[in-house]
């Protein structure tokens, strides 16, 4: 399987609270909530880290094997990607998210 | 130690209709 590189939008701002992180979108004034395991996966996602790559991470962190994480992660990007706040690609992704992944 | 996993997931809600 060919991997996948996912990175954060710049239409956005986001802040971390409480181990989630909120995300409001600029384009339509969506606000967006993500428990703390798809927190890591947002905040690992620069345009350049292959997905499998951060799913690697999840499984050195969380209690989780490494197939059911990479399943999990696929179904959230498949999930998130339509909102317009995440960007998927199969290649690595440049200057999508220039700031932080938490922005003021 | 590992911390508990949960499936990542996002909800989310339009501002403007929150702000009923």
């Amino acid at each position: 399987m060919s991997d996948r590189y996912i990175a954060r939008s710049s239409a956005i701002a986001a802040r971390m609270l409480g181990g989630e992180m909120m995300i409001m979108s600029s384009v339509d004034s969506t606000f967006y909530t993500l428990n703390e395991v798809a927190t890591v996966i947002w905040q690992a996602a620069d345009g350049r880290t292959p997905l499998s790559e951060i799913v690697s991470a999840l499984v050195s962190q969380f209690e989780v094997e490494p197939e059911v994480a990479l399943r999990d992660a696929q179904q959230f990007v498949d999930d998130l990607s339509p909102h317009g706040i995440l960007l998927v690609s199969d290649h690595p992704i440049a200057d999508s998210s220039p700031r932080s992944a938490e922005t003021a | 130690a590992k911390k508990p996993y949960r499936k990542p997931e996002f909800r989310f809600e339009k501002v403007f209709e929150t702000l009923l």
